[in-house]
């Protein structure tokens, strides 16, 4: 039988793929162009290189975040604590970076 | 010419990493280093991509498979290796490159060696590694150690939690393989935030690396029941002592 759990956790891994596939060849495109154009300001292709880096580090974060309100819903409040924790070093991580 | 040769060496380590059974990162920073010249803190900056690409990958195709990942385990047990990776990305700039280099290279022994010994003979479960109430606090110190490693030198941390899980909680080695996928990149995040603030990573040489160590990694995970692994691994366990001699000596030349 398949629960929901299950479920989520399938839509999460084809998410993981897309995101970590489209956040690489997206950096990976640009990054290729910007070498093929040469010297020269190019801020849109330069930004694409960014976002892709972005999106390929968005990707897990988009996932804890999604299994963080599973765990709510589940009321498995050992789980919660865990990604709360999670998100709190994460919040750690981006006050460093801001900061 | 330097992104098809930053490609081509992400491929390979990609690909060694998969059939080694380790992360591209232990392959991918020291290709970097040595062979394209970058930084070791740069190096390890695109190494920590590389990881996070390769696990977001990985661990997608193993939460499509079910059943593999222990997605509870993994989360309570990530806290400490997100903590530890948190740390080593920050106390990484703490650190003069040569310093880094040198724990690279006794990183790469370490590697050797677990290496040898999963050829030599695969490891068998035991979850009867001292009282319960130690086996949690061995787990939760060594994930911590593992985020460290993969703050400071920009590989996965794999070659410590995978252990961990199979040999300390029991776990069966796939499923430890799958959940130590799953928790790298999450560990990867919250590294690479020291590296950003401090400047230290190029993402005109990440992308290209991420995108070959993912492009070798598949083709590596579809060879690898197809390749008699314990001689491949010996060899491939020699280029690592290999790299971790010049690592070596390069640090200590440039002390």
């Amino acid at each position: 039988m398949v629960t929901s759990t299950d479920r989520l956790a399938r839509f999460l891994g084809t998410l993981m793929i897309a995101g970590s596939l489209i956040g690489v060849l997206l950096s990976l495109g640009a990054v290729v162009v910007l070498a093929c154009l040469g010297t020269g300001d190019y801020p849109r292709l330069e930004f694409l290189v960014g976002f892709g880096i972005l999106l390929l580090g968005a990707t897990p974060v988009i996932m804890l975040a999604a299994f963080l309100v599973r765990a709510v819903q589940e009321r498995r409040w050992a789980t919660v604590a865990a990604a709360t924790g999670l998100f709190l070093v994460l919040g750690l991580g981006l006050f460093e970076v801001l900061g | 010419m330097d992104l098809l040769l930053i490609a081509c060496g992400g491929i390979f380590a990609g690909l060694v990493g998969a059939l080694m059974g380790v992360g591209g990162g232990i392959v991918a920073v020291p290709f970097m280093n040595l062979v394209v010249g970058v930084p070791i803190h740069s190096a390890a900056a695109a190494g920590l991509i590389s990881t996070l690409s390769v696990s977001c990958g990985a661990a997608g195709r193993y939460l499509r498979q079910g059943g593999l990942v222990d997605i509870h385990s993994a989360l309570r047990l990530e806290f400490f290796a997100a903590a530890g990776g948190l740390f080593g990305g920050i106390a990484v700039g703490w650190l003069r490159g040569p310093v880094v280099q040198i724990l690279f290279a006794v990183t790469l022994v370490y590697a050797c060696v677990h290496i040898f010994r999963s050829a030599l003979r695969p490891r068998e479960a035991s979850s009867s590694v001292g009282t319960t109430r130690v086996r949690i606090m061995v787990t939760f110190s060594l994930c911590f150690l593992a985020g460290v490693l993969s703050g400071l030198l920009g590989i996965g941390g794999g070659i410590v939690v995978v252990p961990v899980l199979h040999l300390v909680l029991g776990l069966p080695f796939k499923s430890a393989t799958a959940t130590s996928n799953f928790m790298m990149g999450l560990t990867a995040v919250p590294a690479l935030c020291g590296f950003v603030s401090r400047g230290d990573l190029d993402l005109y040489m990440a992308a290209p690396l991420a995108a070959g160590v993912l492009l070798g990694a598949s083709v590596g995970a579809r060879l690898m029941p197809r390749i008699k692994t314990p001689v491949l691994k010996m060899g491939f366990a020699l280029l690592l002592a290999a790299a971790a001699i010049e690592m070596a000596r390069k640090g200590i030349g440039s002390w």
